[in-house]
């Protein structure tokens, strides 16, 4: 099962299209030859954001109309505290979250801070990966996430933009450097993404369109995708990468 | 990474995309120290080509009066214009370095083509405020900004009548919205190959933007506007 491991729920600004269907996001699945897609939080990536489990609860609910096929990721704000650890244990053994989405820059905190760690540490102990924004400074260069990797062995970190189009050379640094830092590729373009299919072991990389459910057509999901096939033949390392690494991390393996 | 590019193999892919013409450049090393070698190359390559491919020349302004000369040389090939990587060449657009080059492109008429994009040496405002300067020039912001400038990018661009968009790397959606907002007459076509898929950079535009008239500006009327003023 091909799945797409970053998208979003409704669209920038938290406005939700009344055809924003679970179908209709399969349909455009479909449509671009994905099974599958792993769908995070949007408006509680906002450093405003009072209150996270609406949108998280709302993300459960448009997945379980979708069993297997559509995967809820969350998010909570770490500067939030005791809160932000709660959300995170309510959202593991209550849904059976995998991955936690956070957004440093939009959420406004550092991966240095101690909330930070709290956070990081929860997450190693249930199991859940986190999957950051990344590749735009100052608080989300991919060797800042990675230090992560360092601390809190065996915790999956993903690269959500693998370094997008600056620095994906960092972001390929950090995934040779530690095997459970993980990169979804969604922005380099295609030549960097030869570079780092030849030189990163596929069980490290996955694909993501960072599309949102409400956006009016499928032109980001098919932009991305058609990129990285474009990058990577059929084969097996495109099996894994499009597969078995997202399985994985999903705990659907 | 190293890459190269060959003329030839270009042009195999211009013709499989049925791509009639291309700006070139020089990339990475040849942008940030050795730009006269790599400017002779691709005016080599231009003057082979001469229908087809259409050189840009690339100066360092760190070499300050020599980076003068030597775009001035460039120019005097047949060079059709500037091309500024912050980035690579290691200033900021706000830094008045640049100005000696800009001048001398604006002088002669030729445009202005800037890597736009990376924080914190090229982003879109930084570019409108060289374009509020040199009300006379032509600059286009290369690659829209990419990636999370896309905010930026219409309000730096709408105040100013000098500034064109050039699509490569960013996003399809991105791509559409530019069109909405600031109209098909600003927005040129990129590649950015070999870095990018030219077949997808063509795609991305024509699958999304659907008026004719639109893809006819943004595919080549644009340029030939900025390149020859037709």
């Amino acid at each position: 099962m091909v799945i797409d491991m970053h998208s979003h729920f409704a669209a920038w600004g938290g406005a939700r299209i009344p055809e924003d269907t679970p179908q209709r996001t399969l349909d455009m699945l479909k449509a671009n030859g994905v099974d599958g897609l792993l769908i995070l939080p949007l408006m509680n990536l906002f450093s405003s954001c009072p209150d996270h489990a609406p949108e998280n609860d709302g993300i459960f609910e448009y997945c379980r109309q979708a069993p297997g096929r559509l995967f809820a990721g969350f998010s909570v704000n770490p500067l939030a505290g005791g809160a932000a650890l709660e959300e995170i244990r309510r959202c593991a053994s209550g849904h059976s979250a995998r991955v936690l989405k956070l957004h440093p820059w939009l959420q406004g905190f550092s991966v240095s801070s101690p909330e930070m760690d709290a956070v990081a540490a929860l997450c190693r102990e249930l199991g859940i990966a986190i999957l950051f924004h990344d590749g735009t400074p100052p608080y989300t260069h991919p060797l800042q996430l990675a230090r992560l990797c360092r601390d809190f062995p065996g915790l999956t970190v993903i690269s959500g933009h693998a370094g997008l189009g600056d620095l994906w050379r960092e972001a390929m640094a950090a995934a040779l450097r530690y095997p459970d830092y993980i990169l979804c590729l969604s922005g380099p373009r295609e030549l960097a993404m030869r570079e780092i299919i030849g030189r990163v072991p596929a069980r490290q990389i996955c694909v993501g369109a960072d599309f949102s459910t409400s956006e009016k057509d499928d032109a980001v999901l098919w932009f991305r995708w058609r990129s990285f096939r474009d990058a990577c033949p059929p084969g097996g390392t495109r099996r894994i990468i499009e597969e078995e690494t997202p399985a994985r991390i999903l705990g659907l393996a | 990474m190293t890459y190269s590019r060959a003329a030839g193999e270009l042009l195999r892919e211009m013709d499989a995309q049925s791509v009639s013409g291309a700006v070139i450049t020089a990339a990475d090393r040849f942008i940030a120290v050795r730009n006269r070698e790599g400017n002779d190359l691709v005016l080599t390559a231009a003057a082979e080509h001469p229908d087809r491919l259409f050189a840009f020349a690339a100066a360092n302004p760190w070499y300050g009066g020599e980076a003068v000369e030597e775009l001035e040389r460039a120019f005097g090939l047949g060079a059709l214009g500037l091309k500024l990587h912050p980035v690579l060449q290691g200033f900021t657009l706000s830094d008045d370095i640049v100005l000696p080059l800009l001048e001398l492109a604006v002088e002669q008429g030729k445009p202005v083509y800037v890597h736009t994009g990376t924080p914190i040496s090229c982003t879109p405002f930084q570019l409108t405020e060289l374009a509020m300067r040199y009300p006379r020039g032509t600059f286009i912001m290369g690659h829209a900004a990419y990636a999370d400038f896309w905010n930026d990018v219409v309000h730096s661009v709408s105040c100013v009548p000098n500034i064109f968009v050039e699509t490569s790397q960013h996003l399809a959606s991105v791509i559409r919205t530019l069109v909405e907002q600031i109209g098909a007459d600003r927005v040129v076509y990129g590649s950015d190959s070999p870095l990018a898929s030219m077949a997808v950079e063509i795609e991305k535009i024509t699958r999304y933007v659907r008026r004719a008239g639109d893809l006819e500006l943004i595919l080549g009327a644009n340029l030939r506007r900025i390149l020859w003023k037709e």
